[in-house]
């Protein structure tokens, strides 16, 4: 317990004291504004206006209330941190268990979704229990779990909207929100009624809050986008291939593999009619899974992003495979600062994180074979009749 | 099409007018990437061997060549301020200077030279650019026609940048259309056509390459035309584009490849024959595509065979050629980034055309998500040639046929191509996307279709495998 991988969170390490701490000038887009802060004269900063936020809009309001608490009722910034960290720490088990209490209710919902209650207990895998008030991936994952719930209820704009939030909280669930897209589309009795219903929802979440922020703040809007697209590669799939962090290889091959799999998402792998939610939760699982593995930027804590989608869409062996890539990933942190250059290829982190890849990755050729195997016997049963 | 035709002529213009400008800002002397030896070449073609002269407008300019590098500048400094003449001596590789104004003070700043400096060479024109012995290269490696549209330009527009940039722009735009023409014939959805055509010329690659005096976006040009020629069943035009695109630059020629192949499958099923037939007939037309080319190479390299004698023609413009091809060319530190063909599907190793003053760069990089998705979606798709979508054969077998020229001269030794010959690959790429998202949503049915054709091709490979290892159960007989 004594390895500071247990300790370590993005909410506080990562962001808290890189703002907050004296000597973070840098971080701030107007001294004054700065100054008043140390000063205590100025409580409540706000993300993308006074200082440099490199999350999304959502995260931003919630980052501000937080923030705006710990410094009013706090006497300094280490008890500010702390309140901040606590009132994070509620929204972020609530979340979870929201998404416990959402995942039964599919599944109570849905008897044809893979049944045994058993499966839930990963929910609680080690990944979880390290990165859950560790950064704020459940938020999303909440927001994408709850969009299909209403979805599969045929409450288009509220899941338009849900998946919308979700995708103003950490965008890489936006490949969840496409399929309900290309479903919708691809119905044969297709209604542009809740076409426009679902994507309504969507934009009013899921864009309007970019917007919102690029009108308002311009500039930390820029910084929030420069941020992400200079981003090393930390973690990723591609590291074995290009040895190099710093190599835009890695953020090359993830734009064409994304941008692929949509393509292919929306013709060849597009949803048949009649399709069960058997089937279907694998779709849910690779529409997250793509642009979360296939990123330049796969953050161990991303991983609670899938988890509620491999418990709802994989067998039990491949249950068991996903639980030993939630063991790596959890070993990333744990490795991470008992090394001097765990970012680099050839350190036991990034080893951790190569085996995590590689077995995601097969869980991922898995189910997407699984999907286009279930899709060639539904289109042969539909043509045969 | 009206309108297709005036947005890409505008995209076009605009890309290599804001190029002319920054150059003209920054003190360039306007020759953007390769342009230094295209353009060049282009120039001392017109005049040392045409005996022609580029247009100037406004006023005149020399370039003055002199032996070695005069140690003092200052006296023709003194002399160009008399004559009222602007004045150019940062030359640093080539020994030269640049002086522009009225053509009675320029040719009067010129004979004065003559008479006190050892003048090698007079070079009318826009400014040379500063690269050694460029006053005299012709640019042997490759073939004359794309140089000579440039000289056709600075004869009749003027030499200045934007003009020399006027044939490949209109082969752009003509690309655009071909692109349009394609896809509305395949599919027969306007829609379609201009989507592909607007994305196709949007794209960074082709904005880029149509719009500077290179010689790929002509090869592009011949290509896109050969596609849509075979579309209309003329194979015969179809080669015949092919062997004209390798008038410009030789790897035009790639579009033989699957032209022939079309050829010869024709040819053998036209006279039931087997496969030793068909390898007959695809050695019948590229012998003839061969002697095709020669012969119109030489016609149009006439010429330069009488400026340089038809046996140093022979061995640096053809058998040099080859040899240039095939070999591996500048990889020392400071040399320009090449690349696989494979690379430029992902957008690596780009080849930097350009660098602006404020450290951004042009690079020939096309719109990498949409360049990987299409050669993937063609690799899924081609079992489905077989399965009787024909159209969808023609687009793939030019598409990959192409791409195997460059593979197969990557294999050969041409281990540093650079990423702005795949524009010739641009149009085929777009036309591929864009007409497999058309059958994809049109016909639901082709998705059953692909993964039945996948699964026979699996099942065929694991026989052969089982049988190649002994393990497949052996025939009672």
């Amino acid at each position: 317990m004594n390895n500071y991988g247990f300790k370590y969170t993005d909410i506080v390490h990562g962001l808290f004291h890189t703002i907050f701490q004296p000597g973070s000038s840098d971080k701030w887009y107007n001294i004054n504004s700065y100054t008043d802060f140390l000063n205590s004269k100025y409580k409540c900063p706000v993300p993308y206006i006074d200082y440099k936020f490199e999350y999304p809009p959502i995260i931003g309001v919630l980052w501000y209330a937080s923030t705006c608490i710990g410094f009013t009722i706090g006497n300094d910034v280490e008890s500010a941190a702390r309140i901040n960290f606590y009132a994070n720490s509620v929204v972020l088990l609530v979340s979870f268990a929201l998404i416990v209490v959402t995942l039964f209710r599919i599944r109570s919902e849905h008897s044809s979704l893979n049944g045994d209650v058993f499966r839930y207990v990963f929910i609680i895998a080690p990944s979880t229990i390290l990165y859950l008030v560790y950064n704020w991936d459940i938020v999303a994952a909440l927001f994408a779990v709850t969009g299909v719930l209403f979805f599969i209820n045929k409450k288009y704009f509220e899941a338009g909207f849900l998946l919308g939030l979700s995708i103003s909280t950490k965008i890489l669930t936006v490949g969840l929100a496409f399929y309900f897209l290309v479903k919708l589309l691809s119905m044969e009795e297709r209604s542009n009624h809740h076409i426009v219903k679902y994507v309504v929802g969507l934009i009013l979440a899921g864009l309007t809050p970019y917007l919102v922020l690029y009108i308002v703040a311009p500039k930390g809007f820029i910084d929030f986008i420069n941020h992400h697209a200079s981003w090393y590669c930390e973690n990723c799939l591609y590291l074995p291939l290009t040895k190099d962090i710093y190599s835009d290889l890695n953020r090359k091959l993830y734009f064409s593999i994304g941008t692929c799999f949509m393509f292919l998402l929306a013709t060849l792998l597009s949803p048949w009619r009649d399709i069960r939610i058997r089937e279907e939760s694998k779709y849910y699982l690779v529409s997250v899974m793509t642009l979360v593995i296939f990123n330049y930027v796969f953050s161990p804590q991303m991983l609670l992003m899938i988890t509620p989608f491999a418990i709802m869409a994989l067998s039990k062996p491949q249950i068991y495979m996903y639980l030993m890539a939630d063991v790596f990933n959890a070993l990333i942190i744990l490795l991470f600062f008992n090394e001097p250059n765990p970012w680099t290829y050839g350190s036991n982190t990034q080893y951790a994180a190569f085996a995590r890849n590689f077995v995601l990755l097969l869980i991922w050729i898995i189910t997407l074979l699984e999907i286009i195997i279930s899709k060639a016997n539904a289109l042969n049963d539909a043509g045969e009749h | 099409m009206l309108l297709l035709v005036f947005a890409s002529t505008y995209i076009l213009v605009n890309t290599s007018w804001s190029l002319h400008e920054t150059e003209v800002k920054r003190g360039g002397r306007g020759y953007v990437t390769d342009e230094v030896w295209y353009v060049s070449a282009a120039r001392n073609i017109m005049i040392k061997i045409l005996g022609l002269q580029p247009k100037q407008i406004d006023t005149y300019g020399v370039t003055i060549v002199f032996t070695s590098k005069p140690i003092n500048y200052l006296p023709l400094i003194k002399l160009a301020e008399e004559l009222n003449l602007s004045l150019r001596t940062d030359y640093t590789k080539l020994p030269a200077i640049y002086v522009n104004g009225s053509r009675t003070n320029v040719e009067e700043f010129v004979n004065i030279t003559k008479s006190s400096y050892n003048v090698s060479d007079v070079v009318p024109g826009w400014q040379l650019p500063d690269s050694e012995g460029v006053n005299d290269y012709i640019n042997w490696e490759h073939p004359p026609m794309g140089k000579y549209l440039i000289a056709l330009s600075m004869l009749i527009a003027g030499d200045s940048p934007l003009y020399w940039r006027i044939p490949v722009i209109v082969f752009g735009v003509a690309s655009t259309v071909l692109v349009f023409l394609v896809l509305e014939q395949l599919s027969g959805s306007v829609v379609l056509g201009l989507a592909g055509s607007t994305i196709f010329i949007l794209d960074t690659m082709s904005r880029a390459i149509f719009s500077i005096a290179i010689l790929d976006g002509y090869v592009a040009f011949f290509t896109v035309l050969g596609l849509y020629l075979v579309i209309r069943g003329r194979y015969r035009e179809a080669l015949i584009a092919s062997t004209v695109a390798g008038l410009f630059k030789a790897t035009g020629l790639f579009v033989a490849i699957p032209v022939i192949i079309l050829l010869a499958r024709n040819h053998t099923k036209l006279t039931n024959g087997n496969l030793l037939d068909f390898i007959y007939q695809v050695i019948v037309y590229g012998l003839i595509t061969i002697t095709l080319y020669i012969g119109l190479l030489t016609i149009a390299s006439a010429p330069i065979i009488y400026y340089m004698g038809y046996s140093n023609w022979l061995k640096y413009s053809l058998i040099g050629s080859i040899g240039w091809h095939l070999s591996t060319k500048c990889t020392t530190p400071g040399c320009p980034i090449s690349s696989a063909p494979w690379d430029w599907f992902i957008g690596h190793n780009s080849f930097a055309l350009y660098i602006y003053p404020d450290g951004k760069t042009l690079s020939a990089e096309g719109f990498y998500p949409l360049w990987f998705t299409s050669i993937v979606l063609a690799l899924v798709f081609t079992p489905l040639v077989y399965r009787g979508y024909r159209v969808l054969g023609y687009n793939l077998l030019f598409y990959l046929g192409v791409l195997s020229g460059y593979i197969i001269i990557w294999i050969l030794g041409s281990r540093t191509q650079y990423s702005f010959y795949a524009v010739q690959l641009a149009p085929l790429a777009y036309v591929n996307l864009f007409y497999i998202l058309y059958l994809t949503t049109v016909n639901t049915s082709i998705q059953v279709e692909v993964v039945r054709a996948w699964r026979t091709i699996v099942s065929r490979v694991r026989d052969l495998i089982e049988e190649l290892i002994l393990i497949k159960p052996e025939n009672c007989n």
